[in-house]
């Protein structure tokens, strides 16, 4: 049966939110422009195969999921991913060189005790405009193998794969990302709340 | 004599560095061993500082992901993609059905 779908319909019903739901990932206006188009036509040729089982909103979700995944295995391959090394030397920055126990805290950057509470923060618009500031903190390669893993918990194989990084690799760039996110939420959140 | 006792301690013990790295994203083929568990429980329950990066590591995983619901819902950004895009994607769809 001939599914009959408004094209027209379908762009306006779902544009928006495939553009939001790339913009968080890809963080450029013009890439998230892109995945969306190329959403669209890879959608109209695979029509015959959509039959309705899922709701429009998930088939073309899945399918821009598989465009930005494309976007970042293209990437990386431009961009050295391997740089270890560096990322080894951002870790141990949290953590003090003494003569004596060294791999403790430095005090700089010890945890400091978080006041939680979900309507101040998660329910929060300016949380998350701190939390977006705190992503672009992290340096570029870094910070894509992290949203990639966080914002949709996206399989840590398939970034693995997706970046070609080892698992050990990958390990420790997500050290490193979680590291800075937390300062930079706890110096520019938390700490900033009154007292 | 110190130095001994320093050994015999850091074998006993993990490290903040060790104990953070070892609190998320623990490669599936590198499965955390009895010993490991326990020492990692051992730490905390002295170190309030990794105890906090813990439970601090796992508000975030949980910020991030309401983050991207509520991106994509237009929760908290009202971002649209531009008029003319919509109309150039509109027209390469009818194009592509003729």
């Amino acid at each position: 049966m001939q599914h009959k779908i408004d094209l027209n319909r379908l762009v306006d019903d779902h544009g928006d939110y495939l553009y939001r739901f790339a913009l968080v990932k890809v963080r450029s206006e013009t890439i998230a422009e892109d995945m969306v188009q190329e959403t669209y036509l890879a959608a109209v040729k695979s029509l015959e195969s959509y039959k309705g089982k899922s709701t429009e909103r998930t088939w073309l979700t899945a399918i821009l999921k598989h465009k930005i995944m494309d976007h970042y295995r293209k990437y990386s391959k431009e961009e050295n991913f391997d740089d270890t090394e560096s990322e080894r030397l951002g870790i141990l920055k949290y953590f003090k060189r003494e003569n004596g126990w060294s791999g403790s805290w430095n005090e700089k950057f010890r945890p400091a005790r978080w006041n939680i509470s979900p309507e101040q923060d998660l329910e929060n618009k300016e949380f998350y405009e701190v939390l977006e500031k705190c992503l672009t903190e992290l340096p570029d390669k870094i910070e894509s193998v992290f949203r990639m893993r966080e914002l949709d918990g996206e399989d840590s194989k398939n970034v693995q794969e997706i970046f070609n990084l080892s698992p050990n690799n990958y390990w420790i760039i997500m050290h490193r990302a979680r590291l800075s996110l937390r300062s930079c939420i706890e110096i520019n959140w938390f700490r900033t709340e009154i007292q | 004599m110190i130095n001994k006792t320093k050994k015999w301690w850091e074998g006993l013990v993990l490290t903040c560095v060790e104990v953070t790295r070892l609190s998320f994203d623990v490669p599936e083929e590198r499965k955390l061993t009895v010993t490991e568990k326990l020492k990692l429980k051992f730490h905390r329950s002295m170190c309030i500082w990794c105890r906090r990066y813990y439970k601090q590591g796992k508000f975030l995983q949980e910020a991030m992901n309401k983050y991207q619901k509520k991106s994509s819902d237009g929760t908290i950004t009202k971002k649209k993609m531009s008029n003319e895009m919509k109309e150039k994607i509109k027209r390469e769809l009818q194009d592509s059905v003729k």
